[in-house]
């Protein structure tokens, strides 16, 4: 069977086709968790928050526009934004932002076929410019995206001028795109 | 005075602080420009979770997220169907863990039931399967093969007219997907012109053409045609176009990529069709291996259009050589 492309899986979602929904979940699901955990810590909540997002994608598939962000950008943001919330909401934020991701790769659980080497060759860009990346802007990327700060409480977290916090933002994500450049011009 | 990349950082802070119901309207703030820029940004953040090892995807959760979207469905359907009559509810006599395979409602050994019968057991009925709506008993039919008939005969063209539908769609949603991603490739193109126009007069320029080519891609009313290459004896097998118009007919926007540069001396050349007589559009060149034409004139009663490959300073009324890419299914998006 023809694998479709994940836009066409979130206009089917929309259909209310549940296999969509499935698949969806079978492609995306390993990263969404892995990114719940990193924010919460613990398996149960990242299944949580997963479940919540998915059933969000659910209810909200017919408003996706694959103009603003791809599927996949779409979804670990709202994993990541359920699992802030579900962070803020258990006031153990300190506990959390400060579990070290780890840099071992994982078991690769997206499909076979052209999409998981693609997937692969990304992730390999990632964790390559990542250690590249110097230590403290990682750490305001990261601040930021795990973490759930704005730019204004990393300063505040850290001792550190606003300004200084902006410009280490910048340079880590222009080195994040300059890197990703023909990856994001594949999803672009 | 705030660079570029200072107006996407608040851009992506604020969708980035959404809460999560509001994730989608955060998406699509902000005018093309500004969200194409924002999302450049969003898919190399996002892009941070790569570096995360994968976690396995529980079986129980999948299925767990699956019967709470049936919950959910039988809940709408329930809510906006009319309620069955008494004698199509559930039998109470059924076991509580769920409903016995399809059987007729007769018991074992032909023993009577034991409680008082429902007015659904006065007619034996097969009992369906677990999730499906019990439709309300039927009168007994005075002539149940005819019915099969008409039945099979009904299903025989209701399936026949189903795949030809299938197939349309299908194809229309093909067409549209890509539509799409060439939408989003000039809207990221869009945003890259815009980092370097303040300081660049050219720039500006090609941002305000470029941004008037995305207007007329993403308005209303506009229609969208498919270039392919003939499929015998092809040109540029690896080549496919798609030719915007706008809904006054005027305004259009090619572009076309795979095409290999064209052979010294030679150019490709637009040609709009209104009914068998050709009217040039112009010739094009390539940008790496695209091609990009847009003019605010068309001729009336365009219905097809295709690109060949001329000689260069012999461009006559007429196009002479080969045709390259050809089309003539306009759809409305």
């Amino acid at each position: 069977m023809r694998e479709l492309a994940d836009a066409e899986l979130v206009r089917r979602v929309a259909d209310r086709r549940t296999e969509a929904l499935a698949e969806l979940y079978d492609r995306h699901a390993p990263r969404l968790l892995a990114v719940a955990r990193r924010i919460l810590g613990n398996a149960a909540d990242a299944e949580e928050v997963v479940q919540e997002a998915l059933v969000q994608v659910w209810a909200q598939a017919g408003r996706y526009d694959p103009r603003r962000a791809s599927v996949s950008t779409w979804l670990v943001l709202l994993a990541r934004s359920r699992a802030i919330d579900l962070l803020r909401s258990r006031r153990v934020r300190e506990q959390a932002v400060t579990v070290s991701a780890q840099e071992t790769p994982g078991a690769h659980a997206s499909p076979e076929g052209p999409r998981a080497v693609w997937n692969m060759e990304r992730q390999a860009r990632v964790r390559e410019v990542l250690a590249e990346l110097p230590p403290e802007q990682r750490e305001v990327l990261e601040l930021a995206f795990y973490g759930g700060l704005a730019q204004s409480e990393i300063a505040e977290r850290t001792a550190i001028p606003l300004g200084t916090v902006k410009t280490r933002t910048l340079l880590a994500m222009r080195k994040l795109r300059a890197a990703l450049r023909d990856e994001l011009r594949e999803l672009l | 005075m705030s660079e570029p990349d200072d107006i996407g950082l608040e851009g992506l802070e604020a969708v980035l602080a959404a809460p999560p119901e509001r994730l989608l309207d955060a998406l699509a703030a902000g005018d093309e420009g500004e969200a194409a820029l924002r999302r450049q940004q969003l898919e190399a953040l996002a892009s941070l979770a790569l570096a995360l090892p994968v976690e396995p995807a529980p079986a129980a959760l999948r299925q767990r997220l699956l019967v709470r979207l049936a919950g959910d469905e039988t809940q709408q359907v329930a809510a906006t169907r009319p309620a069955a009559p008494p004698s199509a509810q559930l039998d109470p006599e059924l076991p509580a863990g769920g409903l016995p395979p399809p059987a007729p409602r007769a018991l074992p050994g032909g023993r009577p039931p034991t409680t008082a019968p429902t007015p659904a057991s006065r007619a034996a009925r097969p009992i369906p399967p677990p999730a499906t709506r019990i439709p309300p008993p039927r009168r007994p039919s005075r002539a149940p093969w005819a019915l099969a008939l008409a039945a099979g005969l009904a299903a025989l063209a209701l399936g026949g007219a189903a795949a030809y539908l299938w197939r349309e769609l299908a194809t229309t949603r093909e067409r549209l997907a890509e539509s799409e991603r060439a939408r989003a490739e000039l809207a990221a193109e869009v945003a890259a012109v815009a980092a370097r126009a303040e300081a660049d007069v050219e720039a500006r320029t090609e941002l305000r053409a470029m941004r008037e080519q995305l207007t007329l891609v993403t308005s209303p009313g506009t229609e969208m045609a498919p270039l392919r290459p003939p499929s015998a004896r092809p040109v540029a097998p690896g080549a496919k176009g798609l030719l915007w118009v706008a809904e006054d007919h005027q305004h259009w926007y090619l572009r076309a990529d795979g095409l290999t540069p064209p052979a010294p001396g030679r150019v490709y050349q637009l040609w709009f069709l209104v009914g068998d007589r050709p009217v040039s559009a112009g010739t094009f060149v390539m940008e790496g291996d695209e091609a990009v034409l847009a003019s605010p004139t068309m001729p009336a009663g365009t219905t097809a259009a295709m690109v060949t490959m001329e000689a260069q300073g012999a461009i006559g009324e007429r196009p002479s050589g080969p045709v390259v890419l050809h089309g003539n299914q306009f759809v409305k998006l």
